[in-house]
């Protein structure tokens, strides 16, 4: 299956009044077609930064970048000029944010909302992209479209808002999706219902998407791969199974095992990994997990590893698994 | 929506009611009597004080008379002249004093704006910095300087435009520009600290990633949010008008109402020191009240939920 | 990037004293007064502006002393002197000399402007506290009051309060501090009821502590900075009220001058080419207006959380 996206030795950093900070340090995956992968990892980590950067939505001060490739269609993005850019963003590339509450113009209808890609991207006119707009809010499940498309976010509750964002994202049918923390804003109850959506959605369009969480459970209900970063790079990536049953990396092996479980005994105690993500002002030249790893080798204090094959489709970056690591690796199998 | 408009309309009702009555008690509490002037009064304006403010009557009456007569909108007698009323130079220099007014508030709001997007687009560059020194010599620089600045370099020295009085178009430009400096600037700082915030907004992340032209982008979607606290501050502005049109008519000689109004203080004819805060107040209460209902109609938020903010 | 190096199986071996940078934090905290402070003091303009007050004051004080003639005597023979080595700012149309009246005069408006807004402040504080204090049906009568009153036009009361009661020092500021309060009481307001709630507080309430005393112990400090910024900003509104009064010849009576008197009695110069005796009070309120707003802006800069560098 062909990629329809893929993100070569990313470097970016934020240029701040403390200084250059290194946000993402060296991040490489693909997405291929019709998959849904998931980039997870703590705050921090570089997630959202990588995100927004694939349609280069950073202002460029502070942002920068600095380094890599962003290969979309057979073209490098990061090359592109801005007005190039603005007829794949919305169009080829869609994208929903985090919080439907602010993400959505207050004083302009959700109709407008809508039609206002269709009608740049698509050249439609009015009455045409309006019928549309209600077609596209059916779509996802909003009860009165024709209503409601004449109507202002604040009287949409949050989860209906989230499904007109995605209405408004998928207007144009984009190849890819990204979808930064599409659901950490709402209920659990209508968590479930927009995963649901985007689900069908993508069946019925073959829309690839990009979700980016710090959710496993999420992971696991909608993705394909997973991509785990930290601290700015990617530190294992593989398929749901290979994630979650077999880690190869201290840090995913930590995340699992910090999620509290149905199956466990209530008396058990969770068990978060101690310390905070490093500052990237002033990044570590090791392993960038060095400071919070049960394994640590002399090793990773200086040495940082590269993402190695572990297996079909499973990579991961630790000195584990370098031949002359000895008892810690066995450790680490237990 | 209906509700609330009827709200404000009660509260300006009442506002203008206690201006009225402040006033009148005020004009009462003059030692002697506020409507005999030292020396010789012109005749017939004794009587036409009488006839107007029944002064012989007991004050409750005359409170309620007052009240009665600005009610049918007549403002009363000066203390000039027997045949001229307050209402006499309310026609006469209202119109003018509008002129004055509505011309520099176009210009202020529009200039405001203008500079107050190009602060925000250009944040901490060039543009933003010069911007911001002129709105805030703007704020600093009383009317009335600017007023002499203008004249004595624009007119006396230069001799581009007219100094005084008031004819033809060129002799609104000076009294114009010096009466706007104020609302201009303040709108522009107003205007490009609620486009920085807005400009922050998830919601313009959302529309950059929708692949919207940045002109677009701009006006469309930030602009008509960020304009919202410009609308609330135009009762302020309008009130800043006013007092300005006193001093700026008074320096440029322009017949309109302000002048009048400085010209009675200087006079002490209290008629028409009555006559004209009353009138005023009574616009700009009116006008804060325009401006209050016209916010809810302009911030879908507030029209659709019929909720006052 | 790291060099090539070999790797041996000793690089291998496991380490445990990874964790002690765990916890560490990069960058050094910093207290948010000493952080505020430090803000303030990073932006030139407002420290220019705290500069140049500073200046002014101390000018006040000493410049009479220094020029060797008083603000009153009138010279016949010196009129209309343009600035030179024995009048350095000239004299006006009486012979006065300027540069003596102006810093006689700064020491009035100052005077004037700093009172009002402490004024301003010390009814601003109790009538908004109590208000939120007492919350629920107090809390909502006071607020009506006070919006009404808002509502009246400010500066036509004080004209025509001026005109009633008769120009003189404490009458002006009086005068002025009419209704400038309320801003400052709806701001103590707002925080009283923001910061009724938190838990300190409710614990001083609960060991019995009074209405002054949860005010002055626990509201105040933090609503400090606050007003602070409120009340660095009403000076140059006072400055202007006063300057704008006078030129309407409501002002200190003569001989004293204020700087708006003395732009007021130099507005006849204008046209006669001594524009030097207008411009000179002229620039020097628009100089204070400027410094108090500058710092007043870069003290609620500093102030707010969101601009941390």
């Amino acid at each position: 299956m062909e990629n329809i996206l893929e993100v070569r030795d990313l470097h970016i950093s934020f240029h701040t009044y403390a200084g250059e900070v290194k946000a993402v340090r060296g991040v490489n995956f693909e997405v291929k077609k019709g998959e849904t992968i998931g980039i997870v990892g703590e705050s921090g980590c570089g997630k959202s930064v990588t995100a927004q950067s694939i349609m280069k939505l950073l202002p460029q001060p502070p942002a920068q970048y600095k380094q890599g490739s962003i290969m979309f269609n057979g073209q490098d993005l990061l090359k592109k000029k801005e007005k190039d850019m603005q007829k794949i963003r919305g169009n080829e590339i869609g994208m929903i944010f985090q919080d439907p509450m602010t993400s959505l113009n207050p004083t302009m209808k959700i109709g407008v909302q809508i039609t206002e890609s269709l009608m740049k991207h698509q050249g439609m006119f009015a009455g045409e992209a309006h019928k549309q707009a209600i077609e596209l809010l059916k779509m996802v499940g909003i009860p009165q479209p024709d209503k409601r498309v004449n109507q202002y976010p604040h009287e949409f509750s949050g989860g209906m808002r989230q499904r007109a964002m995605i209405a408004i994202a998928l207007a144009c049918r984009p190849k890819l999706l990204i979808a930064d923390e599409p659901t950490t804003a709402l209920d659990v109850t209508i968590q479930a219902q927009i995963l649901e959506l985007m689900k069908e959605l993508q069946d019925k369009t073959g829309t690839s998407i990009i979700l980016i969480t710090h959710d496993l459970g999420v992971v696991a209900d909608m993705c394909d791969r997973v991509v785990v970063m930290y601290a700015g790079e990617v530190v294992e990536t593989g398929t749901v199974d290979q994630i979650f049953y077999k880690p190869q990396h201290p840090y995913t092996k930590g995340l699992l095992k910090s999620v509290p479980r149905l199956d466990m005994n209530k008396n058990e105690p969770l068990e978060p990994i101690i310390g905070t993500p490093p500052d990237l002002l002033y990044p570590p030249i090791g392993c960038p997990f060095f400071a919070r790893c049960e394994y640590a080798m002399e090793v990773c204090r200086n040495h940082k590893p590269a993402l190695e094959e572990m297996g079909e489709n499973h990579q991961a970056a630790c000195w584990l698994h370098h031949p002359l690591a000895g008892t810690r690796r066995e450790e680490f199998a237990q | 929506m209906l509700r609330y408009t009827l709200q404000r309309l009660g509260w300006a009702l009442l506002t203008l009611w206690v201006v009225v009555t402040l006033t009148f008690f005020l004009m009462h509490m003059i030692p002697g009597n506020p409507f005999a002037k030292e020396g010789k009064m012109p005749p017939g304006v004794y009587e036409n004080l009488m006839n107007y403010y029944h002064l012989n009557e007991p004050l409750y009456v005359q409170y309620g008379l007052y009240v009665k007569s600005l009610l049918s909108l007549d403002f009363g007698p000066s203390l000039k002249s027997s045949t001229i009323t307050v209402n006499d130079y309310i026609t006469e220099g209202f119109p003018v004093s509008l002129h004055l007014g509505l011309q520099a508030l176009v210009i202020g709001v529009t200039l405001g704006i203008i500079f107050g997007v190009i602060a925000a687009l250009y944040h901490n560059r060039f543009p933003d910095h010069v911007s911001m020194i002129l709105a805030i010599i703007g704020i600093s620089v009383p009317n009335f300087i600017l007023a002499t600045v203008l004249i004595h370099y624009v007119s006396v020295e230069w001799g581009l435009l007219p100094a005084a009085t008031w004819g033809t178009w060129k002799h609104t430009i000076l009294p114009s520009l010096a009466l706007a400096a104020m609302p201009m600037a303040f709108i522009a700082r107003l205007l490009r600290s609620s486009m920085l915030e807005v400009l922050g907004q998830d919601y313009i992340k959302t529309a950059k990633a929708k692949g919207l032209a940045r002109n677009v982008v701009i006006i469309k979607h930030t602009l008509r949010n960020a304009i919202l606290p410009v609308v609330t501050v135009l009762g302020i502005i309008a009130a800043n008008l006013v007092t300005g049109s006193f001093v700026i008519e008074h320096i440029f000689g322009i017949p309109g109402m302000g002048e009048m109004f400085v010209k009675g203080i200087f006079n002490r004819d209290y008629p028409v020191i009555l006559g004209s805060t009353i009138f005023y107040s009574a616009i700009l209460i009116f006008l804060i009240f325009l401006v209050d209902v016209m916010y809810t109609w302009i911030d879908p938020r507030i029209k659709v939920t019929g909720g006052s903010k | 990037m790291q060099p090539e190096t070999r790797l041996t199986a000793d690089m291998f071996r496991p380490v445990t004293d990874n964790f002690k940078d765990a916890e560490k934090i990069e960058r050094p905290s910093i207290s948010y007064r000493a952080d505020v402070w430090r803000r303030l003091k990073l932006n030139k303009l407002a420290m220019a502006g705290l500069f140049i007050i500073i200046v002014l004051v101390i000018m006040a004080i000493i410049g009479p002393m220094i020029s060797g003639y008083t603000y009153y005597k009138q010279d016949f023979t010196a009129r209309n002197l343009r600035p030179s080595a024995e009048h350095w700012f000239g004299t006006d149309s009486s012979g006065r000399d300027i540069f003596t009246r102006i810093w006689y005069g700064a020491r009035i408006s100052l005077f004037i402007g700093v009172m009002a807004a402490f004024i301003d402040f010390v009814i601003g504080v109790i009538y908004g506290g109590i208000s939120g204090l007492k919350g629920g049906r107090v809390d909502n009568i006071m607020m009506r009051i006070a919006e009404v009153l808002y509502s009246v036009p400010y500066l036509l009361m004080v004209i025509l309060l001026m005109v009633i009661i008769g120009p003189g020092l404490w009458t002006i500021i009086m005068a002025m501090t009419l209704t400038g309060w309320i801003p400052m009481a709806r701001l103590v307001r707002g925080q009283v009821l923001q910061l009724k709630e938190q838990e300190y507080v409710q614990a001083s309430i609960a060991l019995g502590a009074d209405a002054k005393w949860i005010l002055m112990k626990h509201i105040l400090p933090n609503t400090m900075g606050l007003i602070l910024v409120n009340v660095t900003l009403t000076v140059p509104t006072a400055i202007f009220a006063e300057a704008t009064l006078s030129f309407l010849g409501l002002g200190i009576p003569a001989p004293r001058a204020s700087w708006g008197t003395m732009a007021n009695d130099a507005l006849v110069s204008l046209l006669i080419g001594n524009a030097y005796q207008l411009f000179i009070p002229g620039f020097f309120i628009s100089l204070t207006m400027f410094a108090f707003n500058v710092l007043g802006d870069g003290m609620r800069d500093a102030l707010d959380p969101r601009m941390r560098k």
